[in-house]
């Protein structure tokens, strides 16, 4: 038998066909885990493998598609066992390919598994499957289960490991995958990546063009024999089928096999068509980008990395991330991302902070909110590691320096990763001052980095903003680094632009006009805050000026609008009374904000503006809310619009003076992701002056106790949509009475009702938002609720 | 598919109300939006069917109100749809954004999967010769949600349509819809009033048509 990773640089390697399917056709019953199979009666599992070695293929799959824990349970390893030890004794000279497929739950955010439960389950598979010839990890569509699925089986065996996803006609996967993210993921990771299942070999021609032109890695294809009707026939025959491989094979695909509905015949004429070929070679043309699961930025031109999502010099957010609260940076990545920012910068270095878990938590976090790539920023190697890994994409790692002690540590997670890496010109000498200095130390780095594996499209050399204010002639050797380095090397290269004026007043044209300079000698990163329309102003008009914006056509489309004379008119400017607060808030209008903002310079103290306007205004809205004079939809928006007049007032109080009228945890529970209503309550409390501690959806009981014994908190709403979740609601009840006594619990959902609550063990029955203020009141400040205590 | 306007109030509580200008404005932005972001996808699975089973295949439908539903029938459609899981990263976006807007465009989500299995059970009427019944989903009636676990596995819909379903039985997207449709016998008749709420005797759902 030969070696897997040999024979496909020999020609071109035919995987079998389709299992479940044939399996269907012999009429055997299979049930809902057809492997079990393997285990209860093997001779039709057996007859399946000996059809397509006789057909041709070089490559059996094991019958473990749905062998994992999470589908076939207990029995998962002895079915995997079994199958492999099945494959090779009915096809001995053939390699035997260890079939995994995906784990049939959602991964997070979507869902609720973890990297971590994925990476265990395949973990566990692939030792299970050690004596197969190479794993194939196929038909995934999430990429946080497929990169848990590769990581776990090159750290848990010596096998190749190939990698295949599926992906529909708007060539994506079902979770929005695309080919150029999945190949920038995966290719670090895999041996061989590929497309199976979902199209038949038609449709999935342009897929499968896409990827050749996405990875440097040998490519397999499996493709349906067309779409199943609702009587489970597939359409494609096997002559049709095996054209369209033949196509595959002169575009450049290595191997070549059959999904659902294939069958020995498909494989058989296969074999004929293909023969002895040998592979076309396939050019790689996607280089220099990163990506995230969904969005591939392509560093073609000038690109904007959003630096505000930093703790350093800005103390709200330093405040925010040791306690834990990752929301604070949630406006800084959405007004980034809208600010026109291509990557952003993700910083969580504060000296005693738990750096390798706020990093990865922030990661994880900004990635909810946006889909723009991200870059790690990180000295620390083990957070940078972790951040990494729980990474859906290929990141920035920002960065290392000519330091021995900085390449030797980081690099190798560069390249393992897959990572793009800034390499910053100082070294353990300080900054240098010449321009040669810096060339020296930008060279060092990319051969380092060429030694590691990482070629040099992945490096992207920082020459250095200095302090013109102290530094004067330093500004301009940064800027000839930059055109040095850009003539000698393939490289991409990246600035901090801002630390330029650092110390002069009206810093803004400085750095707008280093800026410019910089995108002339070859800047293609800039770091910057994309929130000052100044620097994303001075791209915009280097990209008309170089060429980059063809026709000016994005310029134009951009500015024509803003150079009208009148603003849009926004349809929350209605109302001849607009400039009165409770006007604006009980019809929820975005001009609150201004009109709070009008009160407070008029010299209105910021707490007789919520106690004499605010207050008055949201009681009102609950009362007609409750009333039935208007529906939910107003009810929120009268809270965002009231939400506008307390960011006056938080921007104008310091914070020990902040309102903070109680802090509450909320929580949807475990195993629970409908958080709507959860959210809702959120947004309501919070404009009552109380603080809350939003832990979000599907929270173990024991995260709850943490954050209630940890912060001391007097009051704590959980959340459950499901009847099936309302259980671990109980079991969060009755951990919270029991360690946290003194902490009031109040619940609301869908299915619960004032005895459910009861039975359950809460304090407070919630029918709606309203209620929960009311509670909210009693608890913190005694005012009488009038809502009934059900327990205690 | 669509969204229906009057279909998306009666999601969002409305019981009359006057509609202000931001409300009126945030119904059609977020229908727009969601009709932008959805990419609906569906699978279907015809099954022999007798006695509250479904023949060859081990799955016996639990809870009295399937089996009343199904009375009459000899095969049945399973049938599982999502609008995707885009749907579901634009409504945390959102929600970062505009609470007031998440709220609407999960209404508006929550419209559109229907609409769409609307459709797609037209079109299979269509494609059958036989008369369907209105589709029935697992939490109608006693019909237990613990079922979505077997027509998902039945249908494949993790590797055919990306809808995975939990220990707990939900599904992922949750703008998911599972239901079972019945085709009639040749010769039985649909009784008249068949709506999927008519059919349901859960009379104090919040959501009911029928009810004032």
């Amino acid at each position: 038998m030969k070696d897997f990773l040999q024979l496909i640089k020999e020609r071109i390697v035919i995987f079998d066909g389709a299992f479940g399917t044939m399996l269907e056709a012999s009429g055997v019953k299979t049930g809902t885990v057809p492997e079990m199979l393997v285990l209860t009666d093997p001779e039709p599992v057996k007859a399946v493998h000996r059809a397509y070695a006789e057909a041709g293929a070089d490559v059996i799959s094991t019958d473990t598609f749905g062998a994992n824990v999470l589908k076939a349970g207990e029995k998962s390893d002895e079915i995997i066992r079994a199958a492999v030890k099945l494959a090779r004794e009915a096809a001995p000279d053939k390699i035997i390919a260890l079939d995994l497929g995906p784990t049939g739950q959602m991964a997070e955010p979507v869902g609720t598994m973890t990297f971590e439960e994925a990476y265990n389950v395949y973990a566990r598979a692939v030792k299970a499957g050690s004596e197969a010839d190479v794993v194939l990890i196929e038909t995934m569509s999430d990429l946080t289960e497929l990169r848990a699925a590769l990581l776990a089986a090159k750290e848990n065996s010596s096998l190749p490991v190939i990698a295949s996803m599926t992906f529909d006609e708007n060539m994506r996967t079902f979770t929005g995958v695309s080919v150029e993210c999945y190949a920038l993921a995966a290719t670090p990771l895999a041996d061989v990546i590929g497309v199976n299942c979902s199209l038949g070999p038609k449709q999935l021609l342009p897929v499968v063009k896409k990827l050749l032109a996405s990875t440097d890695k040998p490519v397999i294809v499996q493709a349906n024999a067309g779409l199943p009707d609702p009587e489970g026939r597939y359409s494609v025959g096997a002559e049709e089928f095996a054209r369209y491989c033949l196509e595959y094979a002169e575009s450049g695909v290595n191997v070549i096999g059959g999904c659902c509905g294939t069958t020995p015949a498909h494989i058989a004429e296969i074999k004929k068509v293909i023969g002895e070929r040998k592979p076309a070679p396939h050019l790689c043309e996607l280089k220099y980008a990163v990506s995230s699961a969904t969005r591939c930025v392509r560093i073609d031109g000038v690109r904007i990395i959003g630096e505000r999502i930093n703790p350093t010099g800005k103390k709200a957010m330093k405040a925010a991330l040791l306690a834990g609260d990752l929301d604070y940076v949630t406006g800084q990545a959405v007004e980034q991302t809208e600010a026109g920012a291509d990557i952003l910068d993700v910083n969580a270095g504060l000296p005693g902070i738990d750096e390798k878990k706020v990093l990865t938590a922030l990661v994880k976090h900004v990635s909810k909110i946006t889909d723009l790539p991200l870059q790690i920023d990180s000295s620390d190697p083990q957070a940078l590691e972790s951040a990494l890994r729980a990474y859906n994409g290929k990141a920035i790692v920002n960065s290392v320096n000519g330091e021995d002690a900085s390449l030797d540590r980081i690099l190798p997670l560069v390249k393992k990763y897959g990572s793009a890496v800034i390499g910053l010109t100082i070294d353990e000498k300080g900054i240098p001052k010449t321009v040669e200095e810096r060339i020296a130390i930008a060279e060092k780095i990319i051969a380092r980095a060429k030694a590691c594996g990482i070629p040099e499209e992945d490096v992207y050399i920082d020459c250095l903003t200095l302090t013109v204010a102290a530094e004067q002639a330093q500004v301009k050797n940064t800027l000839e680094a930059i055109r040095l380095i850009k003539a000698a090397h393939p490289v991409k290269t990246v600035l901090g632009v801002s630390n330029v004026s650092f110390g002069l007043p009206s810093r803004t044209v400085v750095n707008a006009a280093f800026l410019t300079a910089a995108m002339w000698a070859g800047l293609d990163l800039a770091i910057i805050n994309p929130n000052i329309t100044e620097m994303t102003e001075a791209v915009d008009a280097f990209k008309v000026l170089s060429g980059e914006d063809a026709n000016c056509a994005a310029y134009s489309a951009k500015y024509a609008a803003a150079s009208g004379a009148k603003a849009p008119v926004n349809a929350n400017h209605a109302g001849a009374a607009c400039g009165d607060v409770t006007y604006c808030i009980r019809k929820g209008l975005s001009d609150a904000g201004k009109a709070a903002a009008k009160l407070l310079d008029e010299g209105v103290a910021p707490l007789t503006l919520v106690n004499d306007y605010l207050i008055p205004a949201l009681n009102a809205v609950g009362d007609d809310y409750e009333s039935g004079k208007i529906f939910l939809p107003q009810l929120i928006s009268a809270a965002d619009a009231a939400k506008l007049c307390f960011d006056e007032v938080r921007a104008r109080m310091s914070a020990d003076n902040a309102i903070n009228r109680g802090t509450i945890a909320l929580a949807t529970v475990k195993g629970d992701v409908h958080d709507i209503g959860k959210n809702i309550v959120r947004t309501v409390l919070e404009n009552y002056g109380y603080e809350i501690v939003d832990l979000g959806k599907n929270v173990e009981p024991q995260t709850v106790v943490d954050a209630v014994k940890a912060r001391g908190i007097k009051l704590c709403g959980l959340s459950a949509l499901m009847t099936t979740t309302v259980k671990n609601m109980e079991d969060t009840i009755r951990l919270l009475k029991s360690e946290c006594p003194r902490c009031a619990v109040m619940v609301g959902g869908a299915v619960l009702t004032e005895e459910y609550a009861r039975d359950i063990g809460a304090d407070y029955y919630c029918k709606d938002a309203s209620t929960d203020v009311k509670i909210a009141k009693e608890i913190f400040e005694g005012v009488p609720s009038g809502i009934t205590k059900l327990n205690g | 598919m669509k969204i229906d306007r009057a279909e998306l109030l009666r999601y969002l509580g409305w019981r009359g109300q006057p509609l202000d200008g931001v409300t009126s404005d945030s119904l059609e932005r977020m229908s727009a939006r969601c009709l932008e972001v959805a990419a609906p996808r569906s699978v279907v699975r015809k099954f022999a069917y007798a006695n509250g089973a479904l023949s060859d295949t081990g799955v016996k439908f639990e809870g009295s109100d399937i089996v009343g539903y199904l009375s009459g029938v000899d095969e049945v459609y399973l049938i599982a749809a999502t609008v995707g899981a885009g749907i579901e990263r634009e409504l945390t976006r959102l929600t970062a954004v505009s609470r007031t807007d998440a709220l609407i465009f999960d209404a508006a989500a929550s419209c559109a999967i229907e609409s769409y299995l609307d459709e797609r059970a037209e079109e299979l009427e269509k494609e059958c010769s036989r008369i369907l019944l209105p589709r029935f989903s697992c939490g109608y009636g006693d019909f237990p949600i613990s079922a979505q676990k077997d027509i998902c596995a039945l249908l494949n819909t993790p590797t055919r349509i990306g809808v995975c379903v939990d220990e707990n039985y939900t599904l992922s997207p949750l703008k998911s819809v599972t239901a079972v449709i019945g085709i009639l016998k040749e010769g039985e008749t649909r009784k008249a009033c068949a709506s999927r709420c008519a059919l349901c005797a859960k009379t104090d759902c919040a959501y009911r048509r029928d009810k004032r």
